[in-house]
């Protein structure tokens, strides 16, 4: 088996992972939660081996490196440390309905991969053989992943409070968790992406200052990571001392998954710089 | 620590002393930051649009020239380093500054000086409390909290009077100084920058191979630093990989000489810097020097020489005898098909140019081309140049510091709350209250979960006999 094809069985698992979770959310069954989670498990694992292939299938081409270099490898990586970060927070906070506003994203991840970009395993330019790769591209990613989940569970919120406002709770809105719980888990989302990013900024800095000769030069992928991050300590600041919560955290937290998906696709397909791998 | 308890400074005139509180008290406030913050992310956009330190015809080709005169005037051209911008940084720098100063002391308080005592004016005022009807004797009281709070909380202090004991869990107190370490570390790391964009210094320089260099022209500024030693390059090879023109690896052999003497050698590759007395040697480009020639031998088409070899640099005009045709090499490849060189060369004849490959490699494929001549290299003199960044910054370890105290304090900050509970037995045996109370800076809802477990377990001990339900 392909690592494609095992790519391609994660994208339907998380397909059927946003099924199960919408139908849990509608019918409450501890069968159908408990079956999407074990969807989102199936993705998770099926990913990690097709990135395991690919980084053995490149070994054996004698262009070996870690599956994480361009754009389709690195897209695959940010929809399972979407899935990853979910499945902690779904154990920490036991909130399964939040599965429904996060699989899907995964899901178009991975799909919109599968479309768009090429599979093929490249050679890595000079400039990427660094043991600064993994550092740099893992905690990035996985603060993306954070990152998304706290996007899910804003706009969550969002639909409930909306719904709240008209009066009338919809028959769904209201089997979502409490508003309360879902204004923790944004803040919690964003409290761990947040450290990670800034790791992810500095590990970026550290490679840039070997390999280009200078920490920071406003590069606009530098740049924009660094509006994601002012946007991100605005909002932790707004909430720890300001006491902002609810509906204008959940605004600031979709602005600030904005910024991470401008950073990461924005920047490569509109501006031009030199982090053009992906 | 006395010092934490002066607020406000005694002054002459009310009027002003209140008009400057009121500028300091808007340079410290969080909301300020927040403003500041949401600022700087919107404005930093325009500088990953509009095209950075640009030539002047680049601007007027693409934006016409009101709209660059407007950019001249707000410096969008180079808005990092804009009056402006540079401005909103140090207005954030006073903000965090003040506004560490400012709730600093509070901090310091509750980390240092919680108080061991549980009377009812702190219990009232704790978020998370409960209270306990005893029913055992206030010496086996004691006893069964001892050991729920060793079990559920660890190590804890305390306070004991003839009415009544009170024990007090003061975990992760040190989270408390976790923001103010952050802040701390943002504040070096500016620092750093500043000091290193003072003092160091950053070039670009090409050597050829063999040449030997000791000026660096200095990027963005019309300069030359001389360094302190020589530089020459022994080589300069790129690797492909293999069946491709996808560069691999390039390296430069480069020797550092200091008073005549050759002291340090080093193959330099990108990510793999040489360093000098601190300052760096960075792979970054490479390409083929204008003093490389290549020579080519003129053949007609049955593969007779046609006319005497020539040798001939890039960019260098030639005619070959009996062709009215004039030749050219637009660029010279070292290392081309099998690693062997190429050039790309055009022909221009009666105004009309056609441009064409020459391959070592493949030593009669241009005859195919048609032309009453054909070329093939017989030789190639072929000298490369490296290219190299060359940076001297000071400031950088102070950079790297800051970093690892930002990653630290933002752990701290996150993941440790401070948490506190108090538990007061009272040892009058006629009063039956046991009163818990705690309080947590963080994370709300995990310690609502875990003080609440610790008060259900706590009645559960309390019971005459517990371990009947």
């Amino acid at each position: 088996m392909s690592s494609s094809t095992l790519f391609g069985i994660a994208t339907f698992a998380y397909l059927f992972a946003t099924f199960f979770y919408v139908g849990y959310l509608a019918f409450r069954g501890r069968v159908v939660g408990n079956v999407a989670t074990g969807m989102v498990w199936l993705g998770v694992v099926t990913q990690a081996a097709a990135m395991i292939m690919r980084w053995v299938e490149s070994y054996r081409m004698g262009i070996g490196h870690a599956p994480l270099s361009n754009m389709y490898e690195s897209l695959g990586f940010f929809g399972w440390c979407v899935m990853i970060a979910y499945l902690v927070v779904e154990y920490r906070f036991k909130q399964k309905a939040v599965g429904a506003f996060v699989s899907p994203l995964a899901f178009v991840i991975l799909a919109a991969n599968a479309l768009l970009f090429p599979d093929q395993i490249q050679p890595l330019v000079p400039a990427l053989q660094s043991n600064w790769l993994i550092a740099h591209v893992v905690t990035s990613f996985v603060a993306y992943g954070s990152f998304a989940v706290s996007f899910g569970v804003s706009i969550m919120y969002l639909v409930k409070n909306r719904a709240e406002r008209m009066g009338g709770e919809g028959s769904l809105v209201s089997l979502f968790p409490e508003s309360k719980m879902l204004d923790e888990v944004n803040y919690k989302s964003v409290a761990v992406g947040f450290p990670l990013l800034s790791l992810g900024i500095i590990t970026g800095a550290a490679w840039a200052n070997y390999a280009w000769g200078t920490y920071w030069s406003w590069d606009p992928k530098e740049t924009w990571s660094l509006i994601t991050w002012f946007i991100y300590a605005a909002y932790l600041h707004a909430r720890l001392t300001r006491g902002w919560q609810g509906r204008r955290a959940a605004i600031l937290s979709i602005v600030g998954f904005s910024a991470v998906i401008f950073t990461y696709f924005g920047v490569n397909f509109l501006l031009s710089g030199l982090h053009s791998y992906a | 620590m006395k010092s934490t308890e002066n607020t406000g400074k005694p002054s002459a005139k009310s009027t002003k002393k209140s008009f400057l509180k009121g500028v300091y008290d808007s340079l410290a406030s969080v909301t300020l930051a927040i403003f500041l913050l949401i600022i700087l992310a919107m404005t930093s956009i325009v500088g990953t649009v509009v095209l950075q330190n640009g030539s002047p015809e680049q601007y007027l080709n693409e934006y016409g020239s009101g709209t660059y005169r407007l950019f001249q005037a707000l410096a969008l051209d180079d808005m990092y380093r804009s009056w402006w911008f540079l401005t909103l940084l140090a207005l954030l720098l006073i903000n965090i500054t003040l506004c560490s100063i400012k709730r600093f002391p509070r901090a310091w308080r509750l980390m240092t000086r919680s108080p061991s005592v549980l009377d009812d004016v702190l219990f009232r005022r704790m978020r998370f409390r409960g209270s306990v009807r005893r029913g055992v004797s206030p010496e086996e009281t004691e006893e069964r909290v001892r050991d729920l709070l060793a079990d559920r909380f660890g190590k804890f202090r305390e306070d004991r009077s003839e009415e009544a004991v009170t024990f007090f869990v003061d975990r992760g107190w040190y989270g408390r100084m976790g923001a103010y370490v952050v802040h701390l570390s943002i504040l070096m790391l500016a620092v750093g920058a500043v000091y290193g964009g003072a003092v160091g210094f950053k070039g670009f320089v090409s050597i050829a191979e063999g040449q030997t260099i000791n000026r660096v022209p200095l990027r963005g500024r019309n300069a030359v630093i001389k360094l302190p030693f020589d530089i020459r390059c022994d080589d300069f090879q790129v690797i492909y990989y293999p069946g491709t023109q996808q560069p691999k690896d390039y390296f430069s052999d480069l020797v550092v000489i200091r008073d005549g003497k050759e002291v340090m050698k080093k193959r330099i590759e990108v990510n793999h810097p040489l360093i000098v007395d601190g300052i760096y040697f960075y792979q970054s480009s490479y390409g083929v020097d204008r003093s490389s020639t290549v020579t080519l031998d003129v053949l007609d088409p049955s593969g007779k020489v046609a006319a005497p070899s020539v040798t001939v640099a890039a960019g260098q005009p030639f005619n070959v005898i009996g062709d009215s045709a004039t030749y050219g090499i637009q660029q010279i490849m070292p290392s081309y098909i099998g690693g062997r060189p190429a050039v790309r060369m055009s022909r221009i004849a009666s105004g009309a140019r056609q441009d064409f490959f020459v391959s070592m490699a493949a030593a009669d494929r241009d005859k195919l081309r048609g032309g009453p001549v054909y070329f093939r290299i017989r030789d190639a003199n072929i000298r490369e140049f490296t290219g190299l960044q060359v940076a001297w910054d000071p400031g950088v370890p102070l950079v790297w510091i800051a970093c690892f105290v930002m990653i630290g304090g933002l752990y701290v900050a996150f993941f440790v709350p401070h948490r506190r509970v108090w538990l007061r037995i009272e040892l009058d045996p006629d009063n039956t209250a046991v009163l818990m109370a705690g309080s947590t800076n963080r994370n709300l809802a995990s310690f609502e979960k875990e003080f609440n477990g610790a008060l259900t377990a706590l009645k559960q001990v309390l019971k005459k006999d517990p371990g009947k339900e």
